[in-house]
């Protein structure tokens, strides 16, 4: 069976079972990201320093993050309050680390996006608490990775 | 209509086979990915160049499985068990980071009285993943699947070596290794329910893939300067050996037509 097919089958198996709720409040982020994964969305340009990392958002916005070359990149996060998100990714292997508040965090063992494995094959689970949180990208050969921070409401385990 | 009656109930009679496994394919492969600096280089994420110019494993077999003695095991996904943060998609995130599959948590749960027995099984030569390996595997033994959920395909691997060299951004500097490091067993949920209306034949196609992450977290400088006294390639078994095997196995079972 395809990649297609299976992604069909589980789109159309969501949209079933979504009983005719109000789709904008139910979607599950994992389905808004395939959905949203041709997009380039809001251009960003990771900087070579943690510290004067650019913010992201979190949200339904996909991002196109050009890449710093030959070494490490740094975006970043703020939230105010804790946050259960998704980091979707659109290449693997391409984020290397976590900062909460300038502390090292551990990252998370990736998996990929079920819905989408080969357009998404790596999303992390992250607790996001209130703070600033920095996500190094990289290095990696690649100039640009495309990705979302999506909220994890409404997400289906 | 007598007879094909008769044949019908041969067909689906209790206990009988109802799947064949006509074929299986196995593809092996080093794939970088996104950390490939082209040219046969990789990057690590502390940014250390390296090359690996060989990448063997001798594997052993392949097995469909199925998991036997279960049935008092609690195990919801909606609710993870101690030790574990969330369930999705076949597998838990263990408070260490690690990934682990439904099936090895269920055996976990049990206390040893869940066991994963083989019921269809390939041999296999060796693997060469820089080549990327594809092999044609044929039916298994038996072919024929008895009634029964299988629920776990697993590779048993015997070994692997690993040869390559860190390198230094000008080229001027190589830091060479070797590794021989210990055999594991590579496991992947499945899902196959044997019994009337379940396909009469598939086919299976199996991948692994291994990424760019092999050398991850290993300072090559720090190396350089202070060679550990057990030698470079001692040092480097453990760590190379958790990335190795962490690279996950993909299973498709498709109907054959």
């Amino acid at each position: 069976m395809s990649a297609l097919l299976r992604y069909t089958s589980l789109f159309t198996l969501a949209v079933a079972c979504n009983g005719g709720k109000d789709s904008a409040e139910e979607e599950d982020p994992s389905e808004h990201a395939c959905e949203h994964i041709s997009e380039a969305g809001t251009s960003v340009t990771a900087s070579s320093d943690p510290a004067s990392a650019p913010s992201i958002s979190v949200g339904e916005e996909p991002y196109t993050i050009s890449l710093v070359s030959g070494e490490a990149g740094y975006i970043s996060a703020t939230v105010d309050a804790d946050t259960p998100a998704l980091l979707f990714v659109g290449e693997a292997d391409v984020v290397t680390s976590l900062q909460h508040d300038g502390a090292e965090e551990t990252l998370p063992a990736p998996a990929p996006n079920e819905l989408c494995p080969d357009d998404i094959p790596e999303h992390f689970d992250l607790d996001l608490h209130a703070g600033t949180w920095v996500i190094g990208l990289g290095p990696v050969g690649i100039t640009d990775v495309w990705l979302m921070l999506a909220s994890a409401e409404g997400h289906a385990h | 209509m007598t007879l094909l009656f008769a044949l019908a109930a041969c067909t689906f009679g209790p206990g009988s086979p109802y799947t064949r496994v006509g074929s299986a394919s196995l593809q092996a492969s080093f794939e970088p990915g996104a950390r490939s600096l082209g040219e046969g280089l990789v990057v690590t994420d502390l940014g250390f160049r390296y090359s690996v110019s060989e990448l063997t494993v001798s594997a052993e077999s392949v097995a469909l499985q199925r998991l036997e003695g279960a049935d008092g095991v609690d195990f919801d996904p909606a609710n993870p068990p101690d030790g574990y943060t969330l369930c999705h998609g076949g597998h838990c995130h263990a408070e260490d980071g690690s990934l682990v599959d439904y099936g090895d948590i269920i055996v976990e749960l049990s206390g040893g009285a869940a066991t994963l027995s083989d019921i269809a099984v390939w041999q296999l030569p060796s693997l060469d993943l820089i080549e990327s390996t594809a092999l044609s595997l044929g039916e298994p033994e038996p072919s024929l699947l008895p009634e029964g959920d299988l629920s776990r395909l697993s590779v048993q691997v015997s070994s692997a070596r690993i040869r390559g060299q860190f390198q230094s951004e000008d080229g001027t500097a190589n830091l060479p290794f070797d590794l021989e490091i210990d055999g594991n067993t590579i496991g992947a949920d499945i899902t196959l329910s044997v019994g009337r209306g379940a396909p009469p034949d598939i086919d299976l196609e199996i991948a692994w893939v291994v990424d760019g992450t092999l050398l991850d977290g290993i300072d090559a400088a720090a190396l350089s300067v202070s060679p550990p006294p057990e030698g470079l390639s001692s040092a480097l078994v453990d760590p190379v050996s958790d990335h190795l095997w962490t690279n996950p196995l993909a299973v498709e079972i498709l109907e054959s037509p």
